[in-house]
């Protein structure tokens, strides 16, 4: 499965152009499929991180263990800094769309261990900090709703092979399941853009993967294709995911684990862990029919 | 966990028709439903004026516009049409204006709401909607009252008066003006009762917009109650006092983030500014004539929702995309704005309120099982049909 942009001489004619569309699944089409195979109890779950990863230890699949769960201003009085180690992230355990994480990359030496902390910016931060930002993810600030918990986890480090594709952040790989079949992925690299963000709205390079082998067989930044990270310069072509079976198979237990039958598996890779499941999409977007040049319309309703 | 059965039912449903190489394709397909939608956006907006000539069917408001005339000519001015007034009275500016002869003319005692008063009384021409009528008019200093003129019961013979409405008449004119003269015009242009019956239009038309266009809003249903107040504010007022509350709040939020407040707090706090923004406006632009409800009429609530949702489109995706829904969120509150002033929409909303419900009730389900592409679809795969996949 790859996709090539045609050179300008070959362009299909209008009427191919045309046609091409009918392969493609639009948001009406995925909101009806959402609403059709993905159960009200198993978008909730996948709302809630925490439970999320239960339910995905549950069946085996790779995710990050949990250090702390915070649920209330007492839980936060009675925390074990010291446990949290020198890296951690901090989420909000409800969050929308990826606000309110607070990472933490390396123990402050001068301090008391968890005493204080510096961010992936060098930034100094000290546990009042982090207590002040712990209460406004318990008020629900970063999770439309009036309360929530927060996620301590042990940070996440990019696997080499990744790292060196990527500019800062976490580059992941978003793989689009049916049931338990991965039928589609791509790698989302961070740029300077997106401000380290994997989001391919916010700027985000979007790399078609090949589904046999994990080989990236294209990429995209918006409607334009590249060929090398327009940050770093390194070539994206050919260059291949890690442990590509371990995150085929991290990705495809994401449906049988959540009840989710069309599902995002957002899947990085740890230099340590290897693959672990970083997130599961009940609504996952449509980008991915641009990146990869397949349409999901054909993959879903396969022609009679 | 394990997911249940229902494992082989993955191609079940209605599958489209795929065997036919004459069916209309995906891309033809929303082409021609978002065409069907402008061509009944349009006829509605651009419906055939109503005719208002002053048949026993003529409808007016409780302010027009009348046009007096005298020896000397004629001239425009708003009138208060009061049914509960006989006789019907200028300014004496305008008297002396128009050349009518005030101290030779014959005079009568009036008991008004300011006492008995000896008025001089001129005989003119009224103009009102339709054709011009004689008229008798008393003369007395209506400089501190809201209008030069007033029409009194004399002079209404035969039409009918809706109370808290101007239906924006034209003297000489035979017909309503256009949603677009309409837009322009400062005051009340719908009154509650029409308001709620337009409702459900306003509603069905953000559903195509959304499921078959593909547009985007600060908020689903914001642009509706936009548009109900710009109906009220007239569209100019409206819009400049909308934009300059979004610069206000936008200018607002570094303070705010300043002090962190919870999401509660921040939108009380700009409904706070929101509401101050609006006395001020009000009190510049002084408490005259139709403006009275002006500033009660713009959803000052919603408005701060929508200034927080700005915030949040502009830190995720940068000024340029906040900007982009603030235009857009502007654009269709314009469009509905034009749509329920539309005279086609009030003549059906008013006369059929009830089918006219059920009918856009009905035709919003319809609308919402469309499952194919949005407009804006096309544009966003675009570069996907230029290529060619190879599996």
């Amino acid at each position: 499965m790859t996709v090539q942009p045609l050179p300008t001489d070959a362009r299909p004619g209008l009427l191919s152009r045309l046609r091409r569309f009918d392969e493609v699944l639009g948001m009406n089409g995925r909101n009806d499929r959402i609403a059709r195979d993905n159960p009200f109890r198993s978008v909730q779950l996948v709302n809630d991180k925490h439970a999320t990863k239960t339910a995905l230890l549950a069946v085996g699949a790779p995710t990050a263990p949990t250090l702390a769960l915070v649920r209330s201003r007492r839980d936060l009085l009675a925390l074990d800094w010291a446990g949290l180690g020198s890296s951690w992230a901090l989420k909000p355990n409800q969050g929308l769309g990826g606000g309110g994480i607070l990472l933490a990359t390396e123990a402050d030496t001068d301090a008391e261990p968890g005493g204080a902390w510096r961010t992936g910016s060098g930034r100094r931060i000290t546990r009042a900090d982090v207590v002040d930002h712990a209460r406004f993810v318990l008020d629900g600030e970063y999770s439309g709703r009036p309360r929530d918990a927060a996620l301590f986890e042990p940070l996440i480090r990019t696997h080499p092979d990744l790292e060196r594709l990527s500019y800062q952040g976490l580059p992941d790989v978003r793989v689009l399941c049916l049931d338990d079949r991965p039928v589609l992925a791509m790698m989302r690299l961070p740029t300077a853009g997106s401000g380290g963000r994997a989001n391919l709205h916010q700027g985000a390079v979007g790399a078609a993967v090949d589904l046999a082998s994990g080989e990236v067989t294209g990429a995209w930044s918006g409607r334009r294709p590249m060929t090398h990270h327009p940050d770093t310069g390194v070539e994206l072509i050919g260059a291949r995911v890690p442990d590509w079976a371990g995150v085929l198979d991290a990705a495809s237990r994401c449906g049988p684990a959540t009840g989710l039958r069309y599902v995002g598996a957002d899947v990085v890779v740890d230099r340590a862990a290897g693959p672990l499941v970083l997130e599961v999409n009940a609504r996952p977007g449509l980008q991915i029919q641009n990146v990869t040049g397949n349409g999901l319309r054909g993959l879903i309703e396969p022609a009679a | 966990m394990s997911r249940t059965t229902a494992q082989s039912t993955d191609a079940g449903g209605e599958l489209p028709d795929r065997a036919s190489p004459r069916r209309l394709s995906a891309a033809g397909r929303v082409v021609v439903a978002v065409a069907a939608f402008a061509l009944l956006l349009a006829a509605f907006v651009f419906s055939p004026r109503t005719d208002v000539s002053r048949d026993p069917d003529a409808v007016i408001g409780t302010q027009e516009l009348v046009r007096i005339s005298g020896p000397d000519g004629s001239v425009e001015v708003m009138a208060r049409i009061d049914t509960g007034a006989s006789s019907s009275s200028i300014d004496d500016d305008i008297a002396e204006d128009l050349g009518f002869d005030l101290d030779d003319a014959e005079t009568v005692t009036v008991a008004s709401s300011l006492g008995r008063e000896e008025r001089p009384v001129v005989r003119g021409g009224l103009q009102l909607a339709g054709g011009t009528d004689p008229a008798r008019f008393t003369v007395t200093d209506r400089s501190e009252r809201s209008t030069e003129a007033l029409i009194g019961r004399a002079d209404l013979r035969g039409v009918q008066v809706v109370v808290g409405q101007r239906m924006l008449t034209t003297p000489g004119a035979e017909t309503a003006p256009s949603a677009v003269r309409t837009l322009l015009s400062e005051g009340p242009a719908l009154g509650p009762q029409s308001l709620l019956a337009v409702l459900p239009l306003a509603a069905l038309v953000m559903v195509l917009l959304r499921v078959v266009v593909g547009v985007s809003t600060l908020g689903t249903f914001s642009p509706v109650l936009l548009a109900f107040g710009y109906t009220q504010a007239g569209l100019t007022l409206g819009l400049v006092l909308t934009l300059a509350m979004l610069a206000l709040g936008l200018a607002a939020q570094p303070l705010l983030r300043r002090f962190r407040l919870p999401r509660v707090a921040r939108l009380s706090v700009l409904i706070g500014l929101v509401t101050l923004l609006l006395l001020i406006a009000q009190h510049a632009t002084g408490l005259s004539g139709a403006a009275d409800s002006w500033g009660a009429a713009l959803p000052v609530v919603v408005t701060a929702v929508i200034i927080e949702r700005l915030w949040e489109v502009w830190d995720l995706d940068g000024p340029r995309s906040a900007v982009t829904d603030a235009a857009v969120t502007l654009a269709v509150a314009v469009l509905v704005t034009l749509l329920v002033l539309a005279p086609a929409t009030r003549l059906l909303a008013e006369t059929a309120p009830l089918p006219f419900t059920l009918a856009c009730v009905l035709a919003a389900g319809w609308a919402g099982t469309y499952r194919g592409l949005r407009l804006v679809e096309l544009v966003r795969f675009s570069s996907f049909s230029r290529t060619e996949a190879f599996r």
